[in-house]
């Protein structure tokens, strides 16, 4: 998995944030970057079909 | 007069001694103080103590109680503040290098109401550094022991809180819960912890991990003394954009309701299921005495909880590294190498990969909602494990072995996800004598039947009063 995540590709993200790191410290990230988002892909295992985001909802019980 | 003893005090006794003047203020914090200069060199609950401005809160207490002028139960009473609570004036590191200079110039919303009922803040306590973990370990102000077993970790990240009440340095601390940060460290640690419904406690002026997901609430060594403490610091606040408009109450009123009759329930998809032997034991055991006290029980099902680890990791990663983008930028080499690489994961992960998490969240929300239509309240461990050594990588769960960093919040992360209050309850020991949690959970807004039935289960019990031996 990890060749398909560049550190080119990291670097220019990190840019975007304006963080400029040195390509060894994003070559050293970029397996926890992979391992995290593979944990993620299990939440692909939910119906999420016609499901609205949760993420306004508990501020709305104000 | 003999010494005053602040490890076996809770907050409502002290209060009533406070009131008819049988004890001083000035004795209290001063007992609080000798625990802290006693214990916190080995314990490392405190970042920072402030002594004198303590003593002299303490004699202005004492001479206004004097006076006739008694605020309320906290009046007198000392507390301490998870270091992210803002004190004006005060240094507020929020456990990491990269603010270790910080001093705010205001009062949190919390810290302003805490001094207003007239408590006494001894000092900041320590924290996993950024509120970022369950375990309590934090390079800079040092790993938070475990005040039952040293070289054991006390659960985090409200590490140092649940340290200074479980060993009388202080009678009550605030700590805040954005994936279990209360309840981890009340069920490792041997107190109370009690997370509030989401809105119902003010985050202002409090370090910020995630937006949706933060909370703030007591810990203490008893149920009623949360509730005391809830009851000072509950309302709304029109400068936290998550606090919700709702009629203050008396929690402490809240506890005198009978339980007889309380339905609860019992999740048992296999998620629930993959629990340490002693902790499945202590839990089993309170949920009998439960029944004992007219509690009825019946299956409920959570399926969506099995996935609450990837909800509330892809949620809080990405709002973490939202707010802490121009931080990481001013300050890099200030964070901890651990902390940088989380807010930079974050920042790489795909908006798409939030917004799914949001919605997994929704449908985990509903299951709660229609559980809690079918029971009161829904009783379950705190943790599926006790507390484990300092600098474990992997611990055994279930005949395997899963990552310690996220095992503590297994359970807890849910409630964070719904919102929904919860509240952690000392229910056992293992023989090892680390402590085991019972965590109860309720509807949105019904943190008084929550605190209920964990008061009764306390009236039931006696594991709240053992004491450590330090």
């Amino acid at each position: 998995m990890a060749e398909s995540l560049s550190v080119e590709a990291l670097q220019y993200l990190f840019r975007q944030a304006g963080l400029d790191l040195p390509p060894e410290r994003v070559q050293e990230l970029a397996p926890s970057v992979v391992e995290f988002l593979d944990r993620l892909k299990r939440l692909d295992e939910l119906d999420l079909k016609d499901v609205a985001p949760a993420f306004i909802s508990p501020l709305m019980w104000k | 007069m003999a010494r005053v003893d602040t490890v076996a005090l809770t907050v409502a006794e002290a209060a009533r001694l406070v009131r008819s003047r049988k004890l001083s203020p000035v004795e209290l914090v001063e007992a609080s103080l000798r625990r802290v200069e006693a214990l916190d060199r080995r314990l490392r609950a405190f970042i920072t103590v402030l002594g004198d401005q303590a003593m002299a809160e303490a004699r202005k207490a004492e001479a206004e109680i004097g006076a006739g002028n008694y605020k309320g139960p906290l009046h007198g009473i000392p507390i301490s503040l998870k270091d992210l609570f803002y004190t004006r004036g005060v240094l507020t590191t929020a456990g990491t290098g990269a603010f270790d200079d910080f001093v705010p110039n205001y009062d949190a919303t919390v810290t302003a109401k805490l001094k207003e009922a007239g408590a006494i803040v001894i000092g900041k306590n320590n924290l996993h550094e950024l509120a970022v973990g369950g375990t309590g370990e934090n390079p800079f102000f040092g790993n938070g022991q475990n005040p039952w077993k040293e070289g054991y970790v006390p659960g985090g990240s409200s590490s140092g809180s649940a340290i200074a009440v479980a060993t009388g340095m202080g009678l009550a601390s605030m700590g805040s819960d954005t994936g279990g940060s209360i309840r981890i460290p009340a069920s490792f640690s041997g107190v109370v912890g009690h997370k509030p419904t989401y809105g119902l406690v003010s985050r202002y002026g409090v370090f910020a991990l995630s937006w949706t997901l933060d909370h703030v609430g007591p810990l203490t060594k008893t149920v009623e003394d949360a509730a005391i403490v809830l009851t000072a610091v509950a309302g709304y606040d029109a400068r936290d954009s998550g606090s919700a408009q709702v009629r203050r109450r008396n929690y402490v009123r809240s506890l005198r309701g009978d339980v007889k009759g309380l339905r609860l329930g019992i999740p048992l998809d296999p998620f629930f299921e993959v629990l340490d032997k002693e902790v499945r034991q202590a839990v089993s055991q309170a949920v009998r005495v439960m029944r004992g006290m007219g509690c009825t029980t019946r299956r409920v099902s959570l399926p969506t909880a099995a996935y609450s680890q990837e909800i509330g990791l892809a949620i809080s990663w990405a709002e973490t590294a939202s707010i802490y983008e121009s931080e990481l930028r001013a300050r890099f080499h200030r964070f901890s190498r651990a902390v940088q690489d989380q807010i930079l994961v974050g920042l790489s992960m795909p908006s798409s990969v939030y917004v799914k998490a949001q919605m997994a969240r929704a449908v985990a929300q509903r299951e709660f909602h229609r559980a809690l239509e079918q029971v009161d309240l829904i009783v379950m461990p705190t943790t599926a494990v006790p507390a484990f050594p300092i600098g474990s990588k992997q611990v055994q769960l279930g005949g395997e072995s899963v990552e310690a960093r996220f095992l503590p919040a297994r359970l807890t992360r849910p409630s964070n996800q719904t919102g929904y209050p919860a509240l952690s309850v000392p229910c056992g020991f293992t023989r090892e004598g680390l402590p085991v949690g019972l965590q109860i959970i309720g509807r949105p807004f019904e943190d008084g039947l929550v605190l209920r039935l964990g008061h009764a289960y306390q009236q039931a019990t006696e594991w709240h009063k053992r004491n450590q031996q330090l």
